[in-house]
């Protein structure tokens, strides 16, 4: 069984309710988005287009990240969600670099959102992501193993995301012409945008 | 789940990261609020948390929220001044609260004002209420976006919200909106409605001078000039009724008065002189009879007759002459939008409403009209905005789609109560005669009658009047369309002898931050200083405190148990028929910080210092309305805990300990309280004669008043478009028009020290900039980046870092907010970031609609490169 997470273009209003509560629901540290919305514009005035672009792990088929760890820190787990063990990962930053999709992000100091004393929040929450290491998303997998969708998809505000199993969803996802990301690269993500 | 020897709960409340109080779930371990979501027991929000409430945490544990009263040592007031904030205890707050009410109130209740805004929107209503039922002073609100637009809402819908009927719509035309997209009243309840009935192939359309989120998600952007939206409805209505005659006549002739007669030398309706009731033209025996009488078989909407010796038209008739100076070519030249675009955006308009469609309902046949114009802030700030916003909503009309499944809704345009004591409402018993003209008295809970009865009250006694005793500072007798926006006093304050107005001399101000959310710092700053005295009630120190002299905090909104959210007539909860009613509730998830009270608990302990419970207790019994047992006793004296229970039980049969536990109370909404037609033959207004009624008398009360007021000629009976101040370019160099816009994220000045939103600010490429047209910037010699002066010809001035866009009017310059750029080194991470638009905008008669005191934001302003 594969996981995958549709996103629906033509529904996404480019809210950013995605980023924040995937802030909220995995409390990561500053300069930390497992999910956040990209924006460019197309064209010339007054034919233009503003798009907004959610992005998250695309949870690879091919992962360049898995590959170049050097500690097996980073994984693709059975259900094809890649995960980075925090024990194990040394802060190389391979990862990162090797990444298309920008979705790693070096934890670099231990200062909170308000300086250096946390607050309760952050002190609950920042002990799940030792500094010196990289974070990045799970598909909220502590959440799909209480049987919930991830945060990101719970929350949406235009249902634009679809979570499941892949082998359920990949014929909508053909039917309405789905396409991945830098698909040229051969890293066959597993998250898919609906036109 | 639980986890193991920790204290872990979802505990149900409300969100408050805006005015809209969506109810959530906080996730509570061991005391730390870890998680915040979408309640899915409740219709409002539906389960969804938006963008900022998701912040919502990062606000509770910010650590420059102030939770301990403090007072000014510093007599000096400025943003060059350290206030010198000194902490005192909660019983010498309150005294000093209190002695400075009952010595301003001794000179006069209209000595003191108070001010909200909706930072703590739940108290909105109350506190008003409070202000202005209980303690007998004046009260300022702030709506700037909603000024006329409420109005309006309550003329063709009944009850001051509407929105499309968006699962059955397949046209939206948003004008200067980002409405079922990405903010606005119940924009969490209408985004998932209006995406999905996009992906069902509605039609998006979006008419705004910035590529904002709603034109983003459209299907089309029609740039447009700013202030210039009434000119493209009124050619829009042109096209409709002069080249392709699509307009729904026979919902004309029922629903509405535009076969009503109308006497072309008075402009007022044609009546029966022993009924009073309207004349009709007959066209199929020439003969002119009483509306709605046996012996009608037609009415004509076309025509020029005489009637009793006088000539007379159909009020269809005088549009269709109003609008065909709007032809697509002259509305191109005000507008820049291209008379084709106009043509085409009309016919499609046209043809999708489908007239003459029917759909069934509960097995109730109902005419269906899918197409929609909504529109919001952007269209009402701008002088003439009355006028304006009236041409937009008109389109609705003509098309047959007020109040019909698929067309335009009211929020909630009729109420039957429930099996307990909640409210309920009916437009057709406010005025049981053949026009309906809205409820704004449950909106504005002015307790005011209808602007219908208003209108025939009018006949006898002038609805305009001129105050010689000086206690209007808001000079709303001047302004009879205006149900109670205090923005005159914006301008009048500290200068009451020139308006033969008394000033007010006491502040207090809750929830709200006057110095950034209107207009230019001067004038602001003057408005603060005229005050001999300033509370705030705020949970930051935001730049107005810097003018304040007692700060009393309210906790935060996760620490607090407020009124019911929403329970003001779900104003913010945009109702069709699968959303239920509602009543929530906002409590604590965790103890208060420095055991800092709430609003609600602060005001009752003030209104007992000053001997007022007896009033406020009355008032409540009043307005929730609170009967029988749940009755207070106006001699007694309650924690806010019971009346709240007493309030929950009357509406909902509950008290507040179910509330507690299971957070929401509903029950379904029926068809006839969601679509008014045909429920009703209650009839809209297409022609409007109270203006005409009304014009004399603001002409006697003004000329009487010595002030120079402005807009006579607005009070027309029929919509129209008219320029706004700056509308025409003087000096070349002032040639930009400088917009904003509320982005999801970013919408009122509280949210702006949240370290999330800041963050997402400043990675967003558009976040804390100003845009500008990149062929604008080229020939004005610009680059991204460029660090940029923006001047009025006022002598106000903003800097901010240019960005070079596609998606800007090329006479246009956008910046998100418009109330960025705290002042306040209380605001941490606000402070310095961003651009403040809103500051460009000088407070004067020439920037102020003066039938609606909406406010004029169109200020041409010149750029240039700094250094």
């Amino acid at each position: 069984m594969t996981y995958c997470m549709v996103i629906d273009m033509k529904r996404c209003v480019g809210c950013g309710a995605c980023a924040t509560m995937c802030k909220q629901e995995n409390g990561t540290r500053p300069g930390v988005f497992r999910s956040k919305v990209m924006k460019k514009e197309i064209g010339k005035y007054p034919n233009v287009k503003r798009v907004n672009l959610p992005m998250l792990c695309m949870h690879c088929e091919n992962p360049p990240c898995v590959d170049v760890c050097p500690t097996g820190a980073t994984s693709k787990d059975k259900d094809g969600i890649v995960t980075v063990d925090p024990s194990e990962c040394v802060g190389c930053r391979a990862c990162v670099t090797a990444c298309p999709y920008e979705a790693r992000t070096f934890m670099e100091d231990g200062d909170g959102y308000f300086g250096k004393q946390l607050c309760p929040f952050e002190k609950v929450k920042y002990a799940e992501h030792p500094v010196g290491t990289v974070d990045k998303c799970t598909f909220c997998k502590p959440r799909l193993e209480k049987g919930l969708e991830p945060a990101c998809v719970q929350t949406c505000v235009a249902d634009a995301r679809i979570f499941g199993r892949e082998e359920d969803l990949m014929g909508m996802i053909q039917r309405r012409r789905g396409y991945t990301l830098r698909s040229e690269l051969g890293t066959a993500p597993h998250v898919y945008y609906l036109p | 789940m639980a986890k193991k020897g920790k204290q872990d709960e979802w505990i149900p409340t409300s969100c408050n990261m805006c005015f809209n109080g969506c109810s959530i779930r906080a996730h509570v371990v061991d005391g730390v609020v870890e998680k915040l979501e979408g309640n899915p027991d409740s219709p409002t929000g539906g389960g969804r948390l938006c963008g900022k409430g998701a912040t919502g945490i990062m606000q509770l544990y910010d650590p420059d929220r102030v939770t301990k009263p403090l007072v000014r040592t510093n007599p000096k007031k400025g943003f060059d001044q350290d206030p010198g904030w000194k902490e005192i205890s909660w019983d010498e707050a309150y005294e000093i609260a209190a002695k400075k009410w009952q010595e301003a109130y001794a000179k006069g209740p209209t000595n003191i004002t108070t001010y909200n805004m909706v930072a703590n929107n739940s108290m909105f209503y109350i506190f008003m209420l409070w202000s202005k039922g209980a303690m007998g002073v004046n009260w300022t609100g702030s709506d700037i976006c909603g000024a006329g637009i409420h109005r309006l809402y309550d003329q063709f819908s009944t009850t001051g919200n509407a929105a499309p009927d968006y699962r059955l719509c397949k046209m939206v035309i948003n004008f200067g909106t980002n409405a079922g997209v990405a903010t606005r009243h119940g924009f969490n309840m209408s985004a998932h409605r209006l995406a999905e009935a996009r992906e069902k192939g509605c039609k998006l359309v979006t008419v705004d001078p910035y590529m904002g989120a709603s034109a983003q998600a459209s299907d089309q952007w029609v740039p447009i000039r700013p202030g210039t939206d009434g000119a493209l409805a009124m050619s829009m209505g042109y096209v409709l009724v002069h080249e392709l005659g699509i307009y729904d006549a026979e919902y004309l002739k029922k629903y509405t008065n535009a076969a009503d007669l109308v006497d072309l030398e008075t402009g007022l309706i044609m009546r029966d002189e022993e009924t009073n009731k309207p004349l009709v033209w007959d066209p199929t025996d020439n003969t002119a009879k009483l509306l709605r009488a046996d012996d009608v078989q037609d009415q004509a909407l076309w025509g020029v007759y005489e009637v009793n010796g006088r000539k007379c038209s159909p009020g269809f008739q005088l549009y269709a002459d109003k609008v065909r100076q709007f032809t697509p070519e002259y509305a191109e030249t005000i507008t820049t939008v291209p008379a084709e675009t106009i043509r085409q955006l009309s016919r499609e308009f046209g043809e999708t409403a489908g007239i003459g469609q029917t759909i069934v309902i509960d097995g109730v046949t109902m005419p269906y009209r899918p197409v929609s114009v909504d529109l919001f802030s952007g269209v009402t700030r701008h002088k003439h905005a009355f006028l304006t916003e009236w041409a937009v909503l008109f389109l609705n009309m003509l098309v047959g789609a007020y109040n019909v499944p698929g067309g335009m809704i009211s929020f909630s345009a009729k109420c039957t109560g429930n099996d307990h004591g909640f409210v309920s409402w009916d437009p057709a018993s406010v005025d049981n005669e053949d026009l309906m003209l809205g409820h704004n008295g449950l909106y504005y809970n002015t307790g005011t009658t209808s602007d219908f009865q208003k209108s025939k009250d009018a006949l006898t006694t002038p609805a305009a009047h001129w105050d010689k005793t000086g206690q209007d500072l808001g000079l709303l007798g001047l302004q009879p369309f205006n149900p109670a926006e205090l923005h005159f006093t914006y301008m009048t304050q500290g200068r009451g002898k020139e308006y033969g107005q008394k000033d007010q001399e006491l502040l207090f101000c809750f929830a709200g931050n006057p110095v950034s959310n209107w207009g230019s710092e001067e004038d602001m700053v003057r408005y603060m200083e005229s005050f001999k005295y300033v509370i705030c009630l705020d949970i930051y120190l935001s730049d107005t405190t810097y003018f304040a002299d007692l700060i009393l905090p309210e906790c935060q909104y996760l620490e607090r148990l407020d009124p019911p959210p929403n329970a003001q007539y779900t104003h913010h909860t945009p109702g069709d028929l699968e959303t239920p009613w509602a009543v929530t509730i906002r409590q604590p998830v965790v103890p208060a910080k420095d055991n800092c009270p709430s609003s609600m608990e602060i005001i009752l302990e003030l209104t007992k210092r000053v001997g007022k419970l007896p009033n406020f207790y009355g008032l409540l019994n009043s307005i929730i309305p609170l009967t029988g047992d749940n009755a207070l006793d106006v001699m007694g004296e309650y924690r806010w805990e019971e009346i709240l229970d007493r309030i929950y039980k009357q509406w909902t049969g509950h008290g507040l300990n179910w509330f507690k536990k299971n957070g929401v109370y509903t029950w379904p909404r029926k068809p006839e309280e969601v679509y008014l037609y045909p429920f009703t033959d209650m009839r809209i207004p297409f022609y409007y004669e109270a203006p005409l009624i009304y014009k004399p008398q603001v002409e006697a009360a003004v000329k009487e008043s010595g002030i120079e007021w402005q807009q006579i000629e607005d009070y027309q009976p029929l919509p129209g478009w008219e320029p706004c101040t700056e509308f025409y370019v003087k000096n070349p160099e002032y040639d930009l028009l400088p917009v904003y816009y509320t982005s999801p994220l970013n919408t009122d000045s509280f949210l702006q020290n949240n370290p999330w939103i800041d963050e997402i600010n400043e990675a967003d490429p558009y976040g804390y900039t100003i845009e500008i047209n990149a062929e604008t910037a080229r020939r004005k010699g610009l680059k991204d980046g460029d660090l940029v002066v923006i001047e009025n010809s006022h002598g106000s001035k903003e800097e901010g870092r240019i960005v070079c866009v596609e998606g800007v009017h090329p006479e246009v310059i956008a910046s998100s907010s418009g109330c960025f750029n705290s002042r306040s080194e209380f605001f941490r991470r606000a402070q310095g970031k961003g651009v403040a638009f809103a500051k460009l905008c000088p407070v004067d008669h020439d920037h102020y609609d003066h039938l609606v005191a909406a406010y004029d934001q169109c200020v041409r302003c010149k750029i240039t490169k700094k250094g």
